[in-house]
C-alpha cells in the first residue's frame, strides 16, 4: 500500500507525485497499482479477524494438548497452511466467513498409528468433549471443521510427520480411501515465498537508475514482494465471480496460486505482474494444445494439482475463463476512459472497487488538508518543483 | 531611526494573470480578452492519470470571482442524486472556494487551475462511489456527504 508522506504534486494533465520519490499517482500504472493494492486489502482477512483467528486456533491447540486429552501424548502443534500461511486470503463472495486451513501435526510417525482414521477419530473425540466445539464441529473427508458463525470456518487437518519423504512432509488421513495422503504445506509455502522474492534484473537496474534520481525508501522491498500475492488474490476473486454460476468448473485456489507463482517474473508493479502472468498462462495453454496444461505441486512433483482437468469440460471452462480474463485485462491496461476502467474492475473483483477509489480519495484529501499538495505545469510531473496549492473550501449550493 | 516601508500589495493585473497562465499552464489558451476588463482561457485538465480529460473554461472579470465551467465532457449527475455537489446549477460553474479564499491579489494559474483539478478529481470519485471526499461547506447535503 502506498502511504502518503511528504509533498504531493498535482498536475493539470494528470499525475500526482510525492516528493520523496514514492509515487502515489505519478502514472496511470502506479495509480492502477495503488487501486489494486487497496482492492486486495479489502479482499483479505482484516487484521483484527486475523488476530481473532490466531487466538481461536491457539485455544484449540491448548484444548487438544490439555490434561486428560487422548491426543496430548502426541504433542500436537497447529500451524496455518494455504492462503492463511502465504498471505493470499480472499473473502468469499456471498458470505462473511473466510475459510482458514490449519494443520494439526502430531509428533508421532504415521507408521506407529494403527489406522489413518484413528488420528481423525481421536481429534474428533477430544473436540467433542468440549461443550463449545461439540456444537461447531463438522467432520469432513480429510479434516475437522469448526464453524465460527459470522467469523470463519476453521479446517483442522490432523497430520503425522513423514520424515522419510522429506523435511516438512506430512501424511494426512483420508476417510474415503481409508489411507494416508501425502502433503507438504510448509514446503509449498516456502516455495511460494521464494517465488515472491524474485526480481527481474532489468527491472532492478532501472530501479537503481531511478534511485539515483530520487531516493527510494527501504520499505519498497516488502512492497515488491507483495505483488505476486496481490495477483493471486485478484485471480482468486476473479475466479469466484467468473465461475459463480458454475462453481464446479472453477479452478482450485492452489492451481491458480501455483500458476501465478510459476509465471511471475519479479515485477514490482501489481498490474505488470498480472500482465506477465496472464500472458505466461495463455502461452502455456497454446503450447499444450490440443492437450491440457499440467500443474504439479512444487513441493511434491508427483502430485498433479490439476487432475480435474483430465475432464475436457473442466479444462475447456478454464481456458475460456482465462481467455476472457486476458482480453478484459488488456482493455484495462490500454488506458480506457475512467468509467470503462471502473466497469472492468467491478466485473473482475466486484464491490471492493468503489471502496478502493474512496480510500484513494481519502488519502488524497488528507494530503490536501495537510497542505502538502503542489501544482505543476501541464504534463511535467516532477517530485521537487511545483507551487504549493493554497487551501480552498468547496463551497456553495 | 530608520523608517520601515511596507509596500501595499497590488492586485494582479489581467496582463500579469495572462502571462502567469502562459508560463504555468501553456495548454490553456486565451479565448477572449476585453482589455483590462475580462479574460477567458480554455484548456484541458486531467486531474489524475486514470481520470478523463476535461475541457475547462476559466473566466476572469476584474472585480469578480473567477468562473470555471466544464465544457466537455458534460458533467453528469449520478443515479439517485438530484444535482452535482459543490456546483452552481444556475450559472453552470464550479464552487471552488469560499468568498474570503479568493482575492484579486491571487493568481488564477496558482489557485483556480489546481482547485478546478481537485474538484474534478473529487467529482469523479463522487460519480463512481456516491461519496464526496473533498470536504467543503454544507456537508449535510446528501450530495456532499462522504460515506
Amino acid at each position: 500500500m502506498f502511504a502518503i508522506c511528504g509533498n504531493i504534486t498535482l498536475s493539470v494533465n494528470g499525475g500526482v507525485v510525492v516528493d520523496n520519490g514514492r509515487i502515489l499517482l505519478g502514472s496511470r500504472q502506479s495509480q492502477l497499482d495503488d487501486l489494486l493494492a487497496r482492492i486486495c486489502e479489502e479482499l483479505q482477512l482484516a487484521p483484527s479477524r486475523y488476530d481473532q483467528a490466531v487466538a481461536r486456533y491457539q485455544a484449540v491447540c491448548r484444548w487438544l494438548e490439555g490434561e486428560g486429552s487422548i491426543v496430548a501424548s502426541y504433542e500436537p502443534t497447529i500451524y496455518p497452511q494455504g492462503s492463511m500461511r502465504i498471505g493470499t486470503t480472499v473473502r468469499p463472495l456471498e458470505r462473511e466467513e473466510h475459510d482458514l486451513d490449519f494443520v494439526c501435526e502430531f509428533q508421532v510417525p504415521a507408521c506407529q498409528m494403527e489406522s489413518p482414521l484413528d488420528l481423525l477419530k481421536h481429534v474428533v473425540q477430544r473436540l467433542r468433549e468440549h461443550k463449545g466445539y461439540r456444537e461447531q464441529l463438522e467432520v469432513k473427508n480429510r479434516c475437522v471443521r469448526l464453524n465460527y458463525a459470522n467469523e470463519f470456518h476453521m479446517d483442522i487437518l490432523p497430520a503425522c510427520p513423514d520424515p522419510e519423504s522429506g523435511l516438512d512432509c506430512i501424511v494426512v488421513p483420508d476417510r474415503q480411501s481409508r489411507t494416508w495422503k501425502p502433503s507438504n504445506p510448509r514446503g509449498y509455502a516456502s516455495w511460494f515465498e521464494d517465488r515472491c522474492a524474485i526480481t527481474i534484473s532489468v527491472e532492478f537496474s532501472q530501479r537503481k537508475m531511478a534511485a539515483d534520481a530520487e531516493p527510494i525508501p527501504a520499505q519498497e522491498a516488502s512492497e515488491e514482494k507483495a505483488s505476486l500475492k496481490h495477483v493471486v488474490q485478484l485471480l482468486k476473486r476473479w475466479r469466484d465471480i467468473y465461475y459463480q454460476k458454475h462453481s464446479d468448473e472453477a479452478p482450485i485456489s492452489m492451481v491458480l496460486t501455483t500458476l501465478a507463482a510459476q509465471y511471475f517474473r519479479g515485477h514490482e508493479s501489481v498490474s505488470q505482474s498480472m500482465t506477465a502472468i496472464l500472458s505466461g498462462i495463455e502461452a502455456a495453454i497454446k503450447v499444450s494444445a490440443p492437450g491440457r496444461i499440467y500443474v504439479f505441486n512444487p513441493a511434491n512433483p508427483d502430485e498433479d494439482l490439476s487432475e480435474r482437468w483430465d475432464d475436457p469440460e473442466h479444462y475447456a471452462a478454464f481456458v475460456e475463463g482465462i481467455t476472457h480474463l486476458c482480453s478484459v485485462w488488456e482493455q484495462l491496461i490500454a488506458s480506457p476512459a475512467l468509467q470503462k476502467s471502473v466497469d472492468i474492475l467491478e466485473a473482475l473483483v466486484g464491490e471492493p472497487t468503489k471502496e478502493a477509489f474512496k480510500k484513494q480519495a481519502r488519502d488524497f484529501q488528507a494530503a490536501r488538508n495537510a497542505s502538502v499538495l503542489k501544482s505543476v505545469s501541464a504534463g511535467a510531473i516532477s517530485a521537487t518543483v511545483g507551487n504549493p496549492i493554497r487551501q480552498n473550501t468547496f463551497h456553495g449550493n | 531611526m530608520e523608517t520601515r516601508y511596507y509596500p501595499k500589495p497590488h492586485r494582479v493585473t489581467l496582463d500579469q494573470q495572462i502571462y502567469r497562465m502562459s508560463c504555468q499552464h501553456p495548454g490553456f489558451k486565451v479565448k477572449a480578452y476585453l482589455r483590462q476588463r475580462a479574460v477567458t482561457w480554455v484548456g484541458r485538465i486531467r486531474p489524475t492519470p486514470m481520470s478523463d480529460e476535461y475541457t475547462t473554461a476559466i473566466e476572469l472579470t476584474v472585480g469578480y470571482r473567477p468562473k470555471v465551467r466544464i465544457l466537455e465532457p458534460v458533467l453528469r449527475i449520478r443515479d439517485g442524486a438530484s444535482c452535482l455537489p459543490h456546483y452552481y446549477t444556475e450559472s453552470g460553474t464550479l464552487c471552488l472556494h469560499e468568498a474570503y479564499e479568493w482575492s484579486s491579489l491571487l493568481n488564477v494559474a496558482d489557485c483556480i487551475v489546481p482547485w478546478a483539478s481537485l474538484w474534478l478529481y473529487f467529482y469523479e470519485v463522487w460519480f463512481i462511489t456516491g461519496s464526496w471526499e473533498g470536504g467543503g461547506t454544507h456537508p449535510d447535503k446528501p450530495e456532499h456527504k462522504a460515506t
